[in-house]
């Protein structure tokens, strides 16, 4: 009998390393005469820099160079455009990414101006306040509606516009369907601006050694690959001679993918020009305003609907804001056009989007990357209807569904991976029963909330459904080896970000090779370990990452199998694989651990056969065809206080679908931390912007994050529709916690205050939002 | 953000006046100036100053310029200070008029932009704090003007 180490529900191997203090993070690199960069930042949204006086900084004790974007020379350009434009017809893109430094013009409020490096931080810090920077203010473009008119400032004078972005897609035919309608629902729909707020900002140490002529950098990078090969690029160096290591980081959720930062680009090219090691740790004010923020849309979206409830067509046109810059294409709003389909049978859809520039921190993917945005107007739409057409909200989804017999379901239109967005697999229902059921929905709305209504309590039921696009392409890597010490070394060139690769990496290995989890030793991020891949982002590590571990470790036991069965001269299939040993399967004393069978299989004398690889060891790589949807349910029960609308959720269930399941412990963990950044998103979180273009609420004191307290105990359950595109049946689950959870506040918040007339249109509430929607709402039944 | 207030100060119209339009006078009663200087008479002036937001304590250096001068009517002036990876610019307006009993009715305007870290820091703060401290200000102006024991009014 075997031990299964796939699906089991493992304690993670890193954690004991994690939680004493063992782990290096970006922070913790010290090296000999290292120097501290700190950065000048533009208090201006938008505006002209006359004159930079950096005199005084120079003659600070301990400054060692003060840089300005005139100092860069050919290393001043902007960054590199980090994701094309999509090949959809007629789509309109224009490319701004990001400078090193600010030249002429500053862009937002936080953008890097000055470089001091000195002997500490604080002396660079004391430095920045000697810099004179003199600047004409111009007004600010902050909203976007009012970007796009004829005489608004523009941000990139060059364009004529304040437009980043127009896509149109299109399925079926919208307009033709409109007439046979027995309901349309219009509505405008808003979702404001967010952080990621990880635990760990951003940090960047580089260490030129002119001697091997190789640059090493720690990066708090998703994509260190990426990273590589673009600052050997920029820096007009060979691959080969650079090295990003990105080690343990408290938190990713995609500001912290690929960005080519300003400070990542600057940090290494100073470090050559000094031959000193430079650092930067980004702090938390800095984060506020210079890592990438998201959401920030306004969808003017209608449905039709036939008397049922059945959608006939969606039509929805809406605005994206992008930031100052767009280095990281469209994806963000690519995702919110494909997510509006959602796990529906939609026939006829037209979707529009202009992207658009403002003076505000760029807009890139943050955990959900979008798909928020999409989900919330179907959620919303399909809420209205089922009030409208009198039919239960659950009944009206379900009626919708796309039905199992209809997969892979071609949605028609393109996604972010620019190939059609195909449905791998699916089947919804079940989900839905599974959710209901554990809920107690029918029960809880005919018994337990009539009794709490007549008590004058405001209890909420929710229930919203949604797909997660994860785990495109293009590919990933991993290199599994046999050490002679008989553990397994599983590497692969994502970054991690807490999300437990030490572990179900480790299980996947293990699950071919017979090895104990805790004996697997997986190494991610560092770009000579392994020098290929894309990164971790788009919940594509279990997926791609996986399935390359997969294959990799597949190849490598039948490399086991082949050397093992000569040295027994044994048949291949009359051996097994077992705790770290490899044996005759009937004659027990015929056994040899797989690390002594590693060394026989690197012989230091005498000859081999042709064509013998060293050791037992393979590479290899997978790259699917297109992104494996997983799908799922969340349901809430939530406690409104009408007087002071102050929330308490009482219930949270998330009924989910991401295929074989490789870990079910550390996927509830994935579960429970998106639902969490969900339910700040949804009722906490908000960063908020002046007319100036200046962020109000650059704190924790002012930008809430729920806390222990606000989010609830979370109970999972999985189905498990088996993704047909890798062989291990798996889908990513990144993500899937954080998409639905403003629809879901939305749908029981005016479910709990039943008494009132409430339409929620817009994400982030807070209580006071709220209660002014109910104010809006009550002022206009009088 | 904009600010304004009344104050009426006992004291007769010119005396009122050149009380406010000494910058010397006006740096001894706002809280946090440490420094005052004359760049060019009745025109220019160099300024330090730091105040408290809650937990930050910024400090800013600037120019203070006045833009008009009708004696002994009104008066308005521009300020551009930076400190602490912020920006403040105010424009500050002050109209005199005639009170009840021979006393001067001071109405002033003030709108203060700050940009940059300060905004993000502590912009919940800023309106109590600049209001407080304005208050404390024309308190402070209206006493010595009124303690003076020259004043026309008793």
């Amino acid at each position: 009998m075997t031990t299964r180490y796939f699906g089991k529900r493992i304690k993670r191997n890193e954690d004991p390393r994690l939680l004493t203090g063992r782990s290096l993070f970006v922070d913790d690199v010290d090296l000999p005469g290292m120097l501290h960069a700190a950065f000048v930042r533009s208090p201006y949204a938008h505006a002209r820099i006359i004159n930079i006086d950096v005199s005084q900084a120079l003659k600070r004790e301990g400054v060692v160079a003060v840089y300005i974007a005139d100092d860069l020379g050919d290393y001043w350009k902007p960054g590199p455009l980090l994701v094309s434009p999509p090949p959809i017809a007629d789509t309109v893109f224009n490319e701004k990414t990001q400078v090193p430094l600010a030249k002429d013009k500053v862009k937002f409020s936080g953008e890097p101006i000055v470089m001091v490096v000195a002997e500490s931080r604080y002396i660079a810090e004391d430095a920045l306040a000697d810099i004179y920077v003199d600047y004409e203010p111009f007004s600010a473009v902050v909203d976007m509606e009012k970007a796009l008119e004829e005489d608004s400032p523009l941000i990139h004078e060059d364009l004529g516009t304040n437009i980043a972005a127009r896509v149109v897609q299109k399925k079926g035919d919208y307009e033709s369907i409109k007439p046979d309608a027995a309901l349309i629902i219009k509505r405008r729909f808003s979702y404001e601006h967010g952080c990621a707020a990880a635990m760990e900002n951003r940090g960047v140490v580089a260490e030129w050694d002119r001697r091997s002529g190789r640059l090493t950098v720690w990066d708090t990078t998703q994509a260190p690959v990426v990273i590589r090969n673009g600052l050997a690029d920029l820096l007009g160096l060979s691959e080969r001679q650079v090295r990003v290591i990105a080690p343990f980081i408290g938190g990713g959720f995609g500001p912290k993918i690929m960005m080519f930062y300003q400070e990542e680009v600057l940090v290494p090219w100073v470090a050559i020009q000094l031959d000193r090691p430079v650092k930067w740790i980004e702090d938390r004010a800095e984060n506020f305003v210079a890592t990438t923020h998201e959401r920030g849309q306004i969808h003017d979206a209608e449905a039709a609907f036939d008397k049922d409830g059945r959608i006939l067509g969606v039509h929805d046109v809406f605005l994206h804001d992008t930031g100052a810059y767009d280095p990281y294409g469209l994806t963000v709003p690519l995702n919110s056009q494909a997510n509006v389909l959602g796990l529906y049978d939609i026939k006829n859809y037209h979707s529009e989007f202009t992207a658009v520039f403002t003076n505000k921190t760029i807009v890139t993917p943050y955990r959900g990357a979008g798909r928020q945005h999409g989900v919330f107007v179907i959620e919303r739409l399909l809420d209205l209807a089922a009030k409208e057409l009198k039919i239960d909200r659950t009944e009206i989804r379900r009626r919708n569904f796309i039905p199992p017999d209809k997969f892979p379901y071609n949605n028609e239109i393109i996604y972010q991976d620019f190939v059609p967005l195909i449905y791998d697999s699916g089947n919804y229902e079940p989900l839905l029963d599974d959710a209901l059921e554990k809920i107690d929905y029918h029960h809880f709305i005919k018994e337990i909330q009539p009794k709490l209504r007549a008590e004058g309590k405001h209890v909420g039921i929710g229930i919203v459904a949604y797909v997660e696009g994860t785990g495109i392409g293009p590919y990933e890597g991993a290199k599994v080896q046999v050490m002679s010490s008989g553990r397994v070394s599983v590497v692969t060139g994502v970054g991690t970000q807490g999300q437990g690769h030490f572990t179900s990496f480790a299980q996947i290995a293990a699950e071919q090779l017979g090895v104990p989890v805790d004996k697997i030793d997986v190494v991610t991020g560092d770009t000579d370990q392994f020098y290929w891949g894309a990164g971790t982002f788009a919940s594509r590590g279990a997926v791609v990452a996986g399935n390359a571990i997969y294959e990799a470790a597949r190849d490598v036991r039948k490399k086991i199998l082949q050397v093992a069965s000569e040295h027994f001269n044994a048949p291949e299939d009359e051996l097994e694989l077992f705790d770290g040993q490899i044996r005759v399967a009937d004659v027990p004393r015929m056994s040899i651990s797989l690390g002594e069978l590693a060394k026989k299989a690197n012989p230091t004398r005498g000859a081999v056969k042709p064509g013998t690889q060293p050791g037992l060891e393979a590479t290899n790589y997978f790259g699917p065809e297109r992104g494996a949807t997983s799908s799922g349910i969340h349901a809430m029960i939530i406690e409104v206080d009408p007087e002071t609308l102050q929330i308490h959720i009482q219930k949270y269930l998330v009924v989910h679908d991401c295929g074989k399941v490789i870990n079910p412990l550390i996927l509830d963990g994935q579960i429970h931390g998106g639902v969490a950044q969900g339910i700040g998103n949804a009722f906490y979180e908000r960063l908020v912007y002046d007319d100036d273009g200046q962020l109000l609420n650059g704190t924790f004191m002012d930008y809430h994050l729920p806390s222990a307290l606000d989010v609830p105990r979370i109970e999972t359950a999985h189905g498990e529709t088996v993704s047909p595109l890798n062989a291990m049946g798996v889908k990513g689950a990144g993500e899937a916690g954080a998409i639905p959870v403003g629809p879901l506040f939305a749908q029981a918040l005016e479910d709990a205050l039943h008494n009132v007339d409430l339409e929620i249109l817009e994400i982030p509430l807070n209580s006071n939002r709220l209660w002014e929607i109910i104010n809006d709402a009550n002022n206009k039944g009088k | 953000m904009l600010l304004k207030g009344d104050v009426t100060i006992h004291a007769s119209r010119q005396k009122v006046w050149e009380f406010l339009t000494d910058m010397n006078q006006i740096g001894s009663c706002a809280p946090g100036v440490e420094k005052i200087e004359t760049i060019e008479p009745d025109k220019k002036y160099q300024a330090a100053m730091s105040i408290g937001l809650g937990s930050v304590k910024a400090k800013f250096n600037g120019v203070l310029e006045i833009l008009e001068l009708n004696e002994p009517n009104n008066a308005k002036l521009k300020a551009h200070g930076t400190g602490t990876g912020s920006v403040a610019d105010v424009m500050s307006e002050m109209f005199l008029s005639d009170g009840p009993d021979g006393a001067t009715n001071v109405h002033w305007t003030a709108d203060v932009k700050v940009s940059g870290q300060l905004a993000s820091l502590a912009s919940r703060l800023m309106v109590p704090v600049s209001e407080k401290l304005a208050g404390v200000f024309y308190d402070e102006v209206r006493q010595r003007i009124e303690s003076d024991g020259d004043t026309s009014v008793t």
